[in-house]
């Protein structure tokens, strides 16, 4: 293809111009193809929308989106039946309409200033600047980053973040820059990219002048797509219509947005995919609402519920017209219904009192509850936000989303990120093994450290960094009396072991670093992996400092006798996965050339120089590292071994000739990587033992103890990190999730049989042991193979593993597992992680805690609950989440209960009035009985009631830890025995109804037909109906106080106060001759039979009640003290 | 309250954490089922003191039954102590029935004039003069329950309107034993505050309503009952009554064969708080007894598990 096809290409992605037209999928994108530097304006620009609605949409679009909820439409059909006027119980006034436009109200400012906080971090993100190169002026200039397009070049400076995902043309250094990616993976290391040679030779003089106008570089690469660390393309250079060869493009020269330039002064690059095609949006996940468990199994129940009342409406409808057809006639006397009104056809009667009772029973489906359940989340969130126990430096935990609060009470799986949430991402050095002589102490160290300032070993000189964790003397103090004996390091012999060892650790290694002027001051190295750091801050700490690089001579100052050692660099053989270890060639101002090699034990000690049968020193030397680092790695300390070879110049030489030779093989690549790892080897082969070194991963403060304790609650613990195996499984071993008693199962085959192997292995152990517990450890690579192909099998054997670890998982795929666990066994997850990568799998959990980081606060953002530390999630499980789970629930019940049993009174009252559809009650007390008489006491409750109260007065402020705290198998006990399901809620349910009858019968015979008062006068219908009312209100108030675990004075006072509310004003309206309850008030209280029957309602409901409490109470009590002090001999033969 | 924080914080914040202990539950219900099985057979007692007496259907003691008419019978009645109070007994009459409850005008009853749309609203379908009965259209009933003659416009709001005043319950009584008449005080019947407040005479009564809204027996009637069969008192003999043969005299105006239910006259005499209620006694006496069984559950079930059983753990 040549340039002019380019030009005339287009790519065929739609913009959105209007709203009917949509862009297709991304799986139905072309591949792309551009012109460098030349915009494509086909493909939508850089600007990044993540708001729903504008100004002009917010309205229609939010109004039909609240009544796309049930309850809301079921209100306003419900305040509809109010206004029709042959139906109205409330005088045409739709009174549902108050407590329905508040609901509203307040969800659609909750939505408003979400989309308003959306609109302004799109806004500030958009409206960022960066240096474009314009075609027509032939300089950079800056643009918003919104109006950067695919194809542009732009110009990105140190510390600047990336606008769009790129693909490097040309840096500062080379062809080498460093960026930084926390905002993706979470990682904070740098990590180095490469602009490709050819690009980097073409476009390095860009940034001073114009390039020629008749050069050309075409590009091709995929469609945009999610996939993390993945870039597929090539390019061709055109030069004066001279095409040369395709040169391929790969994940090495590609940077994504969110990233940002660190180390390296300025890049090139050109933009291969803008806004929501980039990685990060395309694997970003637009949060949707969450719903709590409990809260989606009372919606299906509310469902249910309404069928419920359905059938009551058409039982009350049926009723009546059969009643009415065999009474017309007596009923026509003193009903006057005429012979030929509607009331007469069937169908209109039926319809009528449908409507009616569907009016009457519709407090059913409460719409108080709603009310009641967010200002009670509410609270109980702002509760989790002011309690000081989750105070970490100062900064208290975050609720983002408070309608989450019980479903911390009951989550089953736990998934969580491992650096920055198990771990503190600080490597700690931790002890040096020389020969046989151990160093260092592997005993937590942190806390001592000021004290320890004291010793004579903590000079003033010395560097005390956060990576080192050594506090032992000894081998200072040796270091100083070998230098005072040999004055200088240029004494020093190959046989001086813990001189050359220092020197390995401070040498063998890839670290940048600024070169510092004043060699004495601190020097900021810059490692991509944490473990050199700690290495080499630990060689520093000894006094051999490295302090940079120059020219390929590595520069160590050994502080002891103040001079520089210098190095050239020979060759550096990298680290990767399959061989473990690196090596770096150095040769020493005398010429002599010396390899140091450091990796994993198990490679290196395979390695060592072979060495004579009967040396018993050396055999014995071995047997004690083995030893040693066997034990180092049961309690999770990352270990590594240093080896040193001297070689021969011949022998090097030899091996650089064939070694480059190999590495040009360009059209095999198999037979180079073969020959290459041959020839490497070959080179470090023979190596002469010098140290190992143990590490430590900093846990998090009190991992360990959380982990046992919420696996002791019946969670599962799953533990996902995109990094290597081997550190995740020392990680399960000093978080204590992986044991030495426990059988390992590692899934890391890269091949479909080789997966399907390992796979069959643990499916046939666990057929062959059931009861054995196992645990599973899978790569990222295997879990792609999995997802496709086993999933079933996979996860058949993960759910019974006791402990899971998926290790070098990409964002998407820790995602992916989430949602499977959640959607094939049912259970409520949670996600905890820190970092950007992390951001998927929160918002996909049932519950997604964000750990607040030192830095990056994608997780904390994105998440539902915010904290500091991983330990906190012991109290927001144990204590906040089980107690919220507790009084929410109970608070549904009770609901739901309360409403049964004030409506249910009057539908039995329909029996006596052949379903007319009278109510039973004042229209205008009952338009008002859940809001001021009967809604304050269980909101009270639901915020204060605690069952292990560890203060003696009320406290808002919660800063002392709870006894729950302490009691996993509290928190078991609720998972296996749910207090809210399907039985509890219709048990309430039908107990409401079932003590409405009696309440019902109770009323209406201490009543009627009698006259109850001592002036022989009548009673009236609404006096019973006002027993009942008075009663309702005094038992569910009784009911909420008989619930609380913990009393106090204040929530007694408003509890009465409550009923005296309803007192007052049912007094109130017993003084105005127009409504139907006057003189009421002063009738019933001055009369007996209503105190009697008050009684009477009151001990057959809330005694009876409490009958059956107590007794669950004592037998709960009683199993616990059984299984406590199990009987003893004695008492089994009694 | 030894705490330093104060009388008022204890009183309003202080925390209790009650731990319920079998011992106390079985106090609690023992005592309570006590109290109800004593309140029962109080209640029972009182009930056995209070005399009452039924005369089913006497509307049909009169041969032949004509209605509009004055009737009298004989009846025998033991010895009774003041106060006595003489009820008339309606059954299978549905005064709780949603229509008819609702339709009588609140406004109108507390003597003020109301609209025509107000009277349609509220008093459906009794709207007018000539929708009440005819024998409403051409009288007036003054507060002592007296028929004056008179003209009424059929076009004219009825005052009282609705189907409750509509169906107003007119028959009279009078009792006499050998002669000698024995008064039925009609006063003080109703409710003692809806005379004069939520049922005053309109102004100009006599002749813009149909009754007078402060006859007591009509804010007897308008106070509906919630059952179908209900008893309505209509007057107080405030002597003593001998054993004797009474003759009941009544004006037989209301035909319960309309509504295909009867008319009874009970005579009850008082205990201390009001009529014979044999429900709450039994009612009384049953749940006290199920309260000592259920104490009695958890002392077996004590004794069963042994000490251990509703002991505190820690």
């Amino acid at each position: 293809m040549n340039i002019v096809e380019y030009r005339k290409h287009r790519n065929e992605n739609q913009i959105r111009t209007c709203c009917c037209k949509r862009r297709a999928p991304w799986e139905l994108q072309p591949d792309r193809k551009i012109l460098i530097g030349t915009a494509d304006k086909n493909i939508p620009n850089n600007r990044v929308e993540t708001s729903k609605y504008n100004m002009l949409t917010f309205l229609p679009k939010n109004s039909l989106e609240q009544f796309r909820k049930a309850s809301n439409l079921y209100f306003l059909l419900l305040g509809i039946f109010q206004i029709l006027p042959p139906v109205t119980t409330t005088d045409g006034q739709p009174t549902v309409y108050l407590p329905l436009s508040f609901i509203i109200m307040v969800s659609m400012i909750k939505d408003f200033f979400e989309d308003f906080k959306r609109h302004r971090a799109d806004d500030e993100e958009n409206n960022r600047t960066v240096q474009k190169y314009s075609l027509r002026t032939g300089v950079f200039e800056y643009e918003k980053w919104q109006n950067v397009y695919v194809g542009d070049i732009i110009r990105i400076a140190n510390k600047q973040r990336i606008p769009a995902d790129i693909i490097i043309l040309a840096t500062s250094k080379g062809g080498e820059c460093f960026v930084e990616t926390k905002n993706l993976d979470g990682e904070t290391n740098l990590k180095p990219k490469y602009a490709h040679p050819q690009l980097q030779s073409l476009y390095k003089q860009l940034n001073e002048k114009e390039l020629p106008y008749n050069l050309f570089v075409t590009m091709d690469f995929e469609r945009q797509n999610p996939l993390m660390y993945k870039f597929k393309g090539s390019f061709n250079i055109v030069n004066e219509n001279k095409e040369q060869p395709k040169e391929a493009l790969n994940y090495e020269n590609f940077l994504e947005r969110g990233c940002s330039l660190q180390n390296t002064d300025w890049i090139l690059a050109v933009t291969v995919y803008t806004g929501h095609d980039t990685k990060i949006m395309m694997n970003s996940i637009i949060g949707k609402m969450k719903y709590s468990t409990v809260e989606r199994l009372m919606s299906k129940q509310i469902l249910w519920v309404f069928l419920f009342l359905l059938f009551e409406c058409i039982f009350a409808s049926t009723y009546y017209n059969v009643w009415y057809q065999r009474n017309v006639n007596e009923l026509q006397s003193y009903l006057n219904i005429d012979k030929n009104a509607p009331e007469n056809n069937s169908f209109y009667n039926f319809v009528l009192r449908f409507a009616m009772w569907f009016l009457l029973l519709g407090n059913s489906v409460p719409i108080s509850l709603l009310v009641t359940l967010e200002t009670v989340k509410f609270f109980q969130a702002q509760m989790i936000q002011w309690d000081k126990n989750y105070l970490t430096f100062d900064r208290a935990a975050a609720v983002h989303s408070s309608n989450l609060s019980e479903e911390l009470g009951v989550i089953e799986y736990i998934f969580s990120d491992k650096t920055g949430t198990l771990t503190q991402n600080i490597m700690k050095f931790k002890s040096l093994i020389i020969d046989d002589i151990v160093y260092g102490d592997i005993q937590e160290q942190a806390y001592q450290q000021e004290i320890i300032d004291e010793k004579p070993f903590k000079e003033k000189q010395r560097i005390v960094s956060q990576n080192v964790d050594f506090t032992d003397d000894e081998l200072y103090s040796e270091l100083i009396s070998q230098f005072i004996n040999k004055k200088s390091a240029k004494h020093f012999s190959n046989n001086d072991h813990i001189f050359l060892s220092l020197l390995c650790l401070s040498l063998c290694h890839t670290i940048q670093t600024e070169l510092v002027e004043n060699i004495e001051s601190d020097i900021q190295y810059n490692a991509s992996s944490p473990d050199e750091l700690a290495l080499v801050s630990f060689a520093a700490e000894m006094g051999f400092k490295y302090i940079g690089k120059e020219e390929n001579v590595m520069k160590v100052y050994i502080k002891h006798s103040k001079e520089i050692l210098k190095f050239q660099i020979q060759q550096i053989i990298e680290f990767n996965s399959t061989r473990k270890r690196m090596s770096i060639v150095l040769k020493d101002k005398n010429g002599r050339l010396i390899l140091f090699c450091k990796g994993a034990d198990n490679v290196i000690l395979s390695m060592l120089q072979d060495f004579d049968e009967n040396d018993t020193i050396q055999k014995n030397i071995l047997f004690e590292i083995k030893k040693q680092l066997q034990e180092y790695a049961t309690i999770g300390l990352r270990t590594l071994v240093l080896g040193y070879k001297e070689l021969e110049q011949k022998e090097y030489e030899k091996f650089l000739s064939e070694y480059n030779r190999a590495q040009a093989i360009l059209d095999d690549d198999q037979l180079r990587e073969s020959l290459m790892n041959q020839l490497e080897e070959m080179i470090e082969n023979n190596l002469k033992l010098l140290c190992a070194t143990a590490i430590e991963d900093k846990l998090q403060d009190k991992v360990g103890e959380v982990i046992a304790d919420l696996k002791s609650a019946g969670i599962n613990v799953w533990v996902l990190t995109g990094d290597k195996i081997e550190t995740a499984i020392n990680i399960g071993f000093s978080c204590k999730l992986l044991t030495d008693q426990v059988k390992r199962f590692i899934i890391d085959g890269d091949v479909e049989g080789q997966v399907e192997r390992q796979l069959g292995k643990v499916t046939n152990y666990i057929n062959d042991h059931p009861e054995e517990p196992l645990s599973l450890i899978v790569s990222g690579v295997a879990l792609v193979i999995i997802i496709h192909n086993f999933k079933e099998a996979f996860f058949k054997v993960a759910l019974k593993a006791n402990a899971v670890m998926a290790c070098r998982v990409s964002p998407k795929q820790k995602q992916e597992i989430v949602n499977l666990v959640r959607r094939l066994t049912g259970k409520i997850t949670l996600a905890i992680g820190d970092g950007a990568n992390d951001v998927a799998m929160i918002t996909q959990a049932h519950v997604g805690v964000g750990i607040r980081g030192l830095e990056g606060q994608q997780a904390a953002k994105a998440s539902d609950y915010a904290i500091g530390e991983f330990k906190h999630l012991r109290r927001l499980l144990f204590y906040s989440g089980h107690e919220s789970y507790r009084k929410n629930s109970n608070l549904i019940l009770f609901n739901f209960y309360k409403n049964q049993l004030y409506i249910g009174a009057f539908f039995f009252f329909g029996f006596s009035n052949g379903f007319s559809g009278q109510n039973l009650y004042d229209q205008w007390l009952s338009q008002i009985f859940n809001v001021f008489f009967t809604s304050l006491p269980i909101i009270l409750y639901a915020l204060f009631d605690e069952k292990y109260p560890n203060s003696n007065y009320m406290q808002l402020v919660q800063d002392k830890a709870n006894f729950l705290e302490s009691r996993p198998d509290i928190y078991r006990e609720y998972l296996s025995k749910p207090i809210f399901n399907l039985v509890s809620f219709w048990r309430q349910f039908l107990l409401g109804l079932l003590q409405a009858i009696l309440l019902m019968v109770i009323s209406f015979y201490a009543f009627e037909p009698i006259s109850p008062h001592n002036q022989g006068q009548n009673s009236t219908y609404l006096e019973a109906g006002m027993t009942i009312m008075s009663a309702v209100v005094i038992i569910v108030n009784l009911k909420v106080l008989l619930m609380h675990n913990t009393n106090y004075p204040i929530i007694i006072y408003i509890n009465l106060g409550s009923t005296i509310c309803f007192i007052l004003f049912f007094l109130l309206f017993s003084q105005y001759p127009f409504f139907e309850s006057f003189d009421l008030f002063q009738r019933l209280f001055e009369c007996f039979n209503y105190y009697m029957a008050m009684i009477l309602m009151l001990i057959v409901t809330n005694f009876f009640d409490l009958a059956r409490l107590r007794y669950n109470y004592f037998v709960e009590q009683y199993k616990e003290h059984q299984s406590n002090n199990p009987p003893t001999q004695l008492e089994i033969e009694m | 309250m030894s705490d330093s924080k104060g009388f008022l914080h204890w009183l309003f914040f202080k925390k209790w954490h009650p731990v319920p202990s079998v011992g106390s539950t079985i106090a609690l219900f023992s005592i309570i089922g006590v109290i109800f099985v004593v309140l029962g057979i109080v209640i029972t007692v009182i009930n056995n003191n209070i005399q009452e007496v039924t005369i089913y259907k006497y509307d049909q003691k009169c041969s032949p039954v004509e209605y509009n008419k004055k009737c009298s019978f004989t009846y025998k009645f033991d010895q009774m102590k003041a106060p006595i109070y003489f009820y008339y007994e309606l059954e299978n009459f549905y005064q709780n029935h949603r229509r008819y409850v609702k339709s009588k005008s609140s406004t109108q009853l507390s003597g003020e004039e109301i609209s025509l749309s107000d009277a349609e609203k509220y008093c459906e379908p009794i709207i007018y003069n000539k929708d009440l009965e005819e024998w409403q259209q051409v009288v007036y009933i003054t507060e002592d329950n007296i028929l004056v003659t008179k003209e009424s416009k059929p076009d004219d709001i009825a005052s009282p309107c609705g189907l409750v005043a509509k169906s107003f319950f007119n028959d009279t009584y009078e009792l006499s034993l050998s002669g000698k008449k024995i008064e039925l005080n009609q006063t003080g019947i109703s409710w003692p505050n809806d005379k004069g407040k939520k049922y005053k005479r309109a102004h100009d009564s006599e002749n813009t309503q149909w009754i007078d809204p402060e006859n007591e027996h009509f804010i007897v009637w308008m106070r509906t009952a919630g059952l179908p069969t209900f008893r309505k008192l209509w007057g107080r003999i405030e002597q003593d009554i001998e054993e004797g043969e009474y003759i009941i005299e009544f004006q037989n105006n209301y035909n319960p064969q309309m509504f295909a239910g009867a008319k009874n006259i009970v005579l009850s005499t008082s205990g201390p708080f009001g009529g014979k209620n044999l429900f709450l006694s039994i009612a009384f006496i049953v749940v006290g007894v199920i309260q000592l069984l259920i104490a009695l559950a958890f002392l077996i079930k004590k004794i069963r598990a042994g000490p251990s059983f509703g002991q505190k753990n820690e």
